[in-house]
């Protein structure tokens, strides 16, 4: 992946803005994030590289857990425009619709 | 875990799980001796660092007062971030199937 580390990469898509919206106030583990979405461990853990390789999220280890938390100071530049897209319906209609689709080929 | 599965569980048969449609783990079963113990391959398919082949998952089974006690061993992993990243995994999914057959 060449644009690994990029933050404007990293928050293009709607799902990591979404991983960084539940993370921005309370740090979370890798199984809380993965229970909130409803979708399969890698596509998180993959998620969570990518915004951690952009320096987007820190994560410290707790025992065997790791636990996650939005780097603040690093998103600072970037908190109008995080703040406008969580704001927009369309985010959650995508994520939404994503998880409909799940549902249906699950059956 | 997954949303569809090709499984041939004996010694030599190979798994493909496919996690997400976007993720396929797969391998091959080394040893097999129901219901106590499977040895198998295991890796993830366009993954470079964990790839099919690389690493092992040892699962063994011992009964364990009214239930059955599960021992899951993953060796191989390449990095501590691989070890993190799988251990929350199995965690995750193990804690799912203690809700299964609960």
């Amino acid at each position: 992946m060449a644009q690994l580390g990029d933050p404007l990469m990293a928050l293009a898509s709607p799902r990591r803005r979404e991983i960084v919206r539940l993370v921005w106030s309370d740090e979370l583990s890798a199984g809380d994030i993965a229970k909130a979405f409803d979708v399969s461990w890698p596509a998180i853990s993959q998620n969570l590289r990518v915004l951690h390789a952009a320096g987007l999220i820190r994560q410290r280890r707790v025992g065997t857990s790791r636990l996650y938390r939005a780097d603040r100071a690093a998103l600072k530049p970037l908190e109008p425009f995080l703040r406008k897209m969580w704001e927009r319906k369309i985010d959650r209609l995508r994520l939404l619709a994503e998880s409909e689709e799940r549902a249906k080929s699950k059956r | 875990m997954g949303i569809g599965a090709q499984l041939d569980p004996r010694p030599g048969g190979a798994f493909r799980l496919d996690v997400d449609g976007a993720h396929f783990a797969s391998g091959d079963y080394r040893e097999v001796e129901p219901p106590y113990r499977i040895l198998m391959s295991w890796g993830w398919e366009g993954d470079p660092e964990v790839a099919p082949g690389s690493t092992t998952v040892e699962i063994t089974l011992t009964p364990d007062g009214d239930g059955t006690l599960l021992r899951l061993r993953h060796s191989g992993l390449p990095s501590e971030e691989q070890r993190a990243s799988h251990r929350e995994g199995w965690k995750l999914y193990i804690g799912k199937l203690g809700t299964v057959v609960a």
